[in-house]
């Protein structure tokens, strides 16, 4: 192998050097050596400074519409995130909102507060989840919720009906590199 | 004005190129020895080869001459008077920079042998911006490969097992897809 491979402080401004978070992972998974500097807490710091993650869109809840927030991504997307625009969209598919409306409360570092209400026999309880939009399929058995923060809250809910927000974005999704 | 100061420089296999200070400098290594005053009979540099020497002092002339053009351009600028000449001096220096653009470029045009020679000689010479844009000339060559293309391209041995690898691709499938 190359000598400028091989060398660490090289592979990564290297790897610095590769603009976009997807692009990060791919390089990730070439050998544990270059994940492990692409992984590295102090690496990913300066890959965030000097790559500034992009806006992936906006969820959006309207007044009279549909239950469920709407995801509206940022256009024009360039091809390697549009992937994870499409992923973003689908959260609000998952298995577990099926039967509930939601309200996006908050988002931070990719991961977002939402607030899901379910009506029981005339009865509306809420929960809360912090969601990954970018997690596989929301997680284990399609519940939603697989950061360490999942499930901070649940109760009786107190809401009576959907939330009903004018159509201001919601929350803003970023995407940023979290390779492994 | 006085011709400007030269240096000798000594490649690791005995060639010798003569070269303004100004260029020379541009390498913080090199800067140091003439701090140093370690210039005499030449400086020499035993881990870069001719060849290759050639190459980096083609890039550090390039940059010199237009740093050069650009400060003695801001400094008639300076002493105009009239808004018209510094709007040219402006519109001068602008030219410099699409030049030194498309001559970086052009300048990492090279097979991918001659750019590792670049970006050693560079790290070791420690000139910023020749580092930076070989580093940046190899990160385009990652782009847009998937992992296993990395691999080809740059002869590195996969060294994850079947699941492992599996395993970081399901956890982060938006980057794949």
């Amino acid at each position: 192998m190359s000598l400028v491979l091989s060398d660490d402080d090289l592979l990564r401004e290297i790897l610095l050097r590769l603009g976009l978070p997807t692009t990060l992972l791919r390089a990730a998974l070439v050998s544990r050596r270059w994940l492990r500097h692409a992984s590295d807490p102090a690496f990913l710091r300066a890959f965030r400074a000097r790559h500034p993650p992009g806006l992936l869109g906006a969820y959006l809840s309207t007044a009279d519409s549909a239950p469920l927030p709407r995801f509206l991504p940022t256009r024009p997307m360039p091809p390697e995130p549009a992937a994870a625009a499409r992923r973003a969209g689908s959260l609000f598919d998952a298995a577990a909102f099926r039967s509930s409306s939601a309200a996006v409360r908050d988002c931070r570092g990719g991961r977002l507060l939402v607030a899901a209400y379910e009506t029981h026999y005339g009865d509306t309880e809420s929960r809360h989840l912090v969601c990954s939009s970018l997690s596989p399929a929301g997680g284990r058995g399609g519940r939603p919720g697989t950061g360490p923060a999942a499930a901070g809250y649940q109760g009786p809910g107190t809401a009576s009906s959907t939330t009903a927000t004018s159509s201001s974005p919601a929350a803003a999704v970023t995407a940023g590199p979290t390779p492994a | 004005m006085a011709s400007p100061a030269m240096v000798t420089l000594i490649s690791s296999d005995d060639a010798r190129f003569e070269v303004t200070e100004a260029a020379a400098t541009m390498s913080q290594t090199i800067r140091h020895m003439i701090e140093d005053g370690c210039t005499d009979g030449g400086i020499p540099l035993p881990n870069v080869p001719a060849r290759t020497l050639a190459k980096v002092l083609e890039y550090c002339n390039k940059h010199a001459a237009a740093t050069a053009a650009e400060s003695s351009a801001a400094g008639g600028a300076a002493a105009g008077s009239d808004s018209g000449s510094s709007s040219s001096a402006d519109s001068a220096g602008k030219d410099d920079g699409v030049d030194l653009a498309s001559f970086d470029k052009a300048f990492v045009e090279v097979d991918t042998d001659t750019l590792y020679d670049l970006l050693l000689a560079a790290n070791y010479l420690d000139v910023k911006t020749l580092l930076d844009l070989c580093c940046q000339k190899v990160a385009d060559m990652i782009r847009g490969k998937t992992p296993e293309q990395i691999r080809q391209t740059f002869g590195i041995k996969n060294d994850f097992s079947p699941e492992e690898e599996e395993k970081i691709r399901k956890e982060n499938q938006w980057a794949f897809e």
